[in-house]
């Protein structure tokens, strides 16, 4: 799908562009609904709230860094800052890896750093109300339900809201076998 | 945020640099009060701080730190007027609302940050509160002249009559400068009227004569006659009169004091006033500090300006090469190499320039150090001096932060497990006050950093025999090892554990970490101890971190930088020099035997073939101190500059990389931490391949 | 036109924050200098609409600065503006004694600023 495409899809209105941020302004839509940012990983979808995503771009070269986790692509370079890429469906045990062509890379802030979030597509910016979104339900989905801050219901599917909290927890991002020799002390 | 993002990022600057002097102002206040006396001047500038704070925090919405200041400042308003002694308990709250203020600016600062609350410091203040109406049997000031009494403020009129409590006499001393260099002459009059006792004011009055000057009366107590004071400043083109309250009382009149003539007689002929612009010939026109504050993100953008614009010099020097394999344009190829080279120059003199702006004095991290040397040493009952040379060296900001956790290690380390009790000091013939000192000073393009105590020191066969105890060493191997191997061990994660954390050393972060957050720094940590006598910790620092030289080389078809400060040097060999000593791979050099490793194995890379190519294996040594091993690399791509960049919080803890870095074309290739690999190959070496001690220890 | 203003005050934010009122209010040119040698040294040189000063300030304080620029005849019908923590200090009242035309107490806000800054100049 080409770029602008994309963007046509999220209805100019919702996302605020990469110029938008450039400029310092981003346009302000209804106050009382969150704004999430709706994509796909493998067969499901998931969403994040807009304002922990700084900008949505095309896969990046990454440079892999040894000694880390499988989810760990490496590091990529965002206007000169090094952030850490991740591959979503890895990190979500999905079972197919991420990438293809409507590939993209979400960069997400989170506690003031950013980081790349590989994405099999984006499919575009919703507005869900308050009561729309439920708490996760406790037992869910194994190891993921830790992933999950709350689950959507939104145009006819269930979207899945990613913590970013524990998705990007720095003691996941190091491999098993370093984590095991350095927790010698 | 409905707050203005600029003032808010202004506010916290200077709130922050606020409550930095005001911490200073205490640890002097702190030491000259237990000396005996105080110097009023510094207790009005703690007064001030706190003033302009609350101001400040007022007007940026910072409400909680607003009505701290303001508690604070009342208390310290009746410190000041005398209403109130200056006792260690009200040091203690001082001090106790830096750190409630500090955190309270952090949590203002971040999104989501906890809050502060500040009821504990509250009540504290108010325990504090005056003995009302204690009217301070000041000294008697009804023979001033109101006129010139209005114009001061409650607190300078106070530190009047506290001059004629304590059997001062006032002076007024008559000045005149020329408009332009006031600020140079004033300071230099100062200092030489500070000599002889306490400035309290300025009042300024225009000279009728001339526009472009001015001329001051300055109120100063003094303890010494008119004449020793008017020589000591005489040489300023300034006259000093004696203000004696009683004979004043006489010529009271409607024109302040400024106005009116000498109300004593004249004790020398008074001197012509001397030109200061003529009398200095360097004098700048312009204020004494000069500065600017520069956003470090910006000084980033820069710096990464700069390292791409060294990457076109180096293309433009590889189309140069390529220019001359052409043959033919000699003229034209000689200019450019001249072009060349200048750039070169002003690049690095850009460089340096930009590195020098980022550099902050190591006496931001000293003066909080101070404060926890006076908080645990009251708590732990030990009477503790701490004496701060070198505050002033400079080292890059980011270094300088992220050395305070560190040396705020091991100040608590001295104080919890080096400096002994009182009693035990006076049993072995010690001043029963111990002793830290803490110095900076630069050596060529390192800083050293010393914590030194003069406590019990520490005694190597009892180290050596806890580390056999916790398994860290075998107790054969520990018989081999020398003394100080045997004291270095301290630095081996799983020494300090948690039997010998207390309150004051905190839990469970031992020396090993201060050796890491160090290391992480590109920096080496020693120490060197008496039994008896003390420690001393030494940290060597690089002066700068954010640009280096490295090696470039790649492995596996990866590409990495190697520091090349700790480079020693690159060889070649074949594999046939490669020899196998107990499972590891060396190789020798000029009689000496040096374990090798490969990148590719421990970062555990998909290599195609172990060599390249058998005949030429490239190996570059590195050491630190002592240690020296070879990496076995498939290519040397060359050395440059590169500008390190951080991996942040998810990724910075991955052993073996310290950062990573741009190579042009959009390349980013990561940095090795070479003081980590040289362990892993060590520690490796100490044992069998997959058996090695600490493993076991652990097991 | 714009009309001149010398602003002296210690702190680094609240001067730009002042400054900043005053310059987005489109007719005043702010000269900001942070202590009062600075201020005596600025004085002589521009004919200032309005003079706005921080009380407590090291050395010379904004009482003896109103007292000396009421002492000047260019300056005497100047309009002086304090800028105090605290109306209730005895600080306050001898700015006012000592010919200060208005005091505004901190914190106060760009329209309280203004206004203060109206009624100082007569309403100009």
């Amino acid at each position: 799908m080409p770029e602008e495409d994309i963007w046509d899809q999220m209805g100019s209105d919702a996302l605020a562009t990469e110029e938008d941020y450039e400029h310092g302004y981003a346009r302000v839509v209804r106050v009382d609904l969150q704004q999430h940012v709706v994509f796909s990983v493998g067969d499901e979808t998931y969403g994040i709230p807009i304002a922990q995503i700084g900008e949505i771009s095309k896969p990046m070269f990454t440079t892999p860094v040894p000694r880390t986790a499988d989810f760990v692509l490496g590091i990529g370079n965002v206007r000169g800052v090094v952030i850490p890429i991740i591959d979503l469906a890895t990190r979500l045990r999905l079972k197919t890896p991420g990438g293809g062509r409507d590939a993209r890379v979400l960069i997400v802030r989170h506690q003031s750093e950013q980081y790349g979030l590989l994405v099999d597509g984006v499919i575009g910016v919703m507005s869900i109300a308050p009561e729309n979104l439920e708490e996760a339900p406790g037992a869910l989905a194994g190891a993921r339900g830790d992933f999950i801050r709350a689950l959507a219901r939104g145009e006819g599917r269930i979207i899945i809201i990613l913590d970013l909290g524990t998705l990007l927890d720095p003691d996941d991002f190091l491999a098993a076998s370093v984590k095991a020799k350095g927790a010698r002390g | 945020m409905s707050e203005p993002p600029k003032p808010s990022a202004e506010f916290l600057s200077e709130a922050q640099e606020v409550i930095e002097a005001f911490s200073r102002n205490l640890l002097q206040l702190d030491a000259q009060q237990r000396a005996g006396d105080y110097d009023p001047d510094l207790l009005n500038a703690a007064f001030r701080a706190i003033h302009s704070l609350k101001g400040l925090a007022g007007l940026f919405g910072a409400g909680q730190i607003s009505s701290l200041a303001h508690s604070l400042e009342s208390t310290l308003d009746s410190l000041r007027l005398g209403r109130l002694p200056l006792s260690q308990q009200a040091l203690d709250v001082l001090f106790e609302a830096v750190e409630v203020f500090q955190n309270m600016l952090a949590a203002f600062g971040a999104e989501d940050a906890e809050p502060v609350s500040p009821e504990a410091l509250l009540a504290r203040i108010t325990a504090l509160s005056p003995d009302d109406g204690a009217a301070n049997g000041a000294g008697d000031l009804d023979g001033l002249d109101p006129a010139s009494l209005g114009v001061l403020t409650e607190y300078e009129e106070h530190r009047l009559r506290e001059n004629v409590r304590m059997g001062r006499k006032l002076y007024r001393v008559h000045a005149a400068f020329d408009l332009l260099a006031i600020d140079v002459g004033i300071e230099s009059l100062k200092s030489k009227m500070k000599e002889f006792g306490e400035v309290i004011t300025y009042l300024p009055s225009a000279d009728s004569g001339a526009e472009d000057r001015i001329e001051l009366d300055i109120l100063l107590g003094s303890e010494f006659a008119v004449g020793e004071i008017a020589a000591g400043v005489a040489e300023d083109g300034v006259s000093v009169y004696p203000l004696d309250p009683k004979p004043a009382r006489e010529s009271t009149g409607p024109q302040p004091a400024a106005s009116r003539p000498p109300v004593a007689p004249v004790p020398a002929p008074e001197p012509d006033p001397v030109d200061l612009v003529e009398a200095g010939p360097e004098i700048s026109l312009r204020s004494i500090s000069q500065t600017v504050r520069v956003d470090l993100e910006r000084l980033d953008i820069l710096m990464n300006l700069v390292g791409e614009l060294a990457l076109v010099q180096a293309n433009l020097s590889g189309t140069l090469e390529a220019v001359r394999g052409l043959g033919g344009a000699a003229d034209v190829s000689r200019e450019l190499q001249t072009h060349l080279r200048t750039m070169e120059r002003k690049l690095s003199l850009l460089q340096q320039g930009i590195l020098d702006v980022r550099m902050v004095p190591l006496g931001q991290v000293f003066d909080k150090l101070a404060r926890v040397v006076r908080k645990l040493g009251r708590e732990a009952g030990k009477e503790i001096r701490l004496n701060i040379t070198g505050a002033e060296t400079e080292l890059d900001k980011l270094i300088v932060e992220e050395l305070s956790d560190p040396l705020m290690h091991m100040i608590r380390n001295c104080i919890d497990h080096g400096i002994e009790t009182q009693g035990e000091r006076a049993d072995s013939g010690k001043n029963a006050t111990g002793r830290i000192d803490l110095r900076a000073f630069q050596k060529g393009n390192r800083v050293i950093i010393e914590v030194e105590d003069d406590g019990r020191g520490m005694d190597w066969r009892a180290i050596r025999d806890k580390a056999v105890s916790r398994g860290i060493v075998g107790d054969l191997e520990s018989r081999e090892m020398s003394k100080q191997e045997v004291i270095d061990l301290i630095f081996v994660p799983g020494f300090s554990t948690r039997d010998t954390a207390t309150e004051v050393s905190g839990r469970g972060v031992g020396m090993d970490v201060v050796k890491t957050n160090i290391a992480r720094l590109s920096g080496l940590i020693d120490v060197d101890t008496v039994p008896g006598r003390g420690s001393k910790f030494s940290i060597t620092l690089p002066v700068t971190l954010a640009i280096i030289q490295a090696l470039v080389i790649e492995t596996a078809r990866q590409t990495f930088c190697v520091p090349l400060n700790s480079v020693l040097e690159s060889i070649m060999v074949s594999q046939a020099d490669i020899e196998t000593v107990e499972g590891h791979e060396v190789v020798s050099l000029r009689g000496k035997t040096l374990p090798i490793l490969h990148l590719s194995e421990i970062f555990g890379l998909r290599a195609s073939t172990r060599y390249l190519d058998p005949a030429r294996i490239y190996i570059v040594i590195v050491g630190l101190a002592q240690h020296r091993v070879g990496i076995v690399v498939d290519e040397l791509l060359g050395q440059q500059d590169v500008v390190i960049k951080p991996l942040g919080r998810a990724l910075r803890g991955v052993p073996g990389i310290a950062g990573a870095t741009e190579l042009g074309g959009g390349r980013t290739v990561l940095l090795l931490d070479v003081s980590v690999l040289v362990e892993e190959a060590l520690s490796r070496g100490d044992g069998g391949p997959h058996d090695s001690v600490p493993e076991v220890a652990h097991a | 036109m714009a009309q001149p203003v010398l602003l002296v005050e210690d702190s680094r934010a609240v001067r730009s924050f002042v400054s900043s009122i005053l310059e987005s209010a489109g007719t005043y040119d702010v000269h900001e200098v942070d202590n009062g040698f600075e201020a005596l040294r600025a004085l002589p040189r521009t004919d200032y609409a309005l003079i706005v000063t921080d009380v407590n300030m090291p050395d010379v304080n904004g009482i003896e600065l109103t007292r000396f620029v009421r002492g000047q005849e260019k300056f005497a019908d100047t309009p002086v503006l304090v800028i105090s923590t605290d109306a209730a200090h005895p600080d306050t009242q001898r700015a006012m004694d000592a010919g200060a035309t208005a005091f505004l107490a901190k914190p106060f806000t760009a329209q309280e600023f203004l206004d203060a800054v109206v009624k100082a100049t007569g309403g100009a």
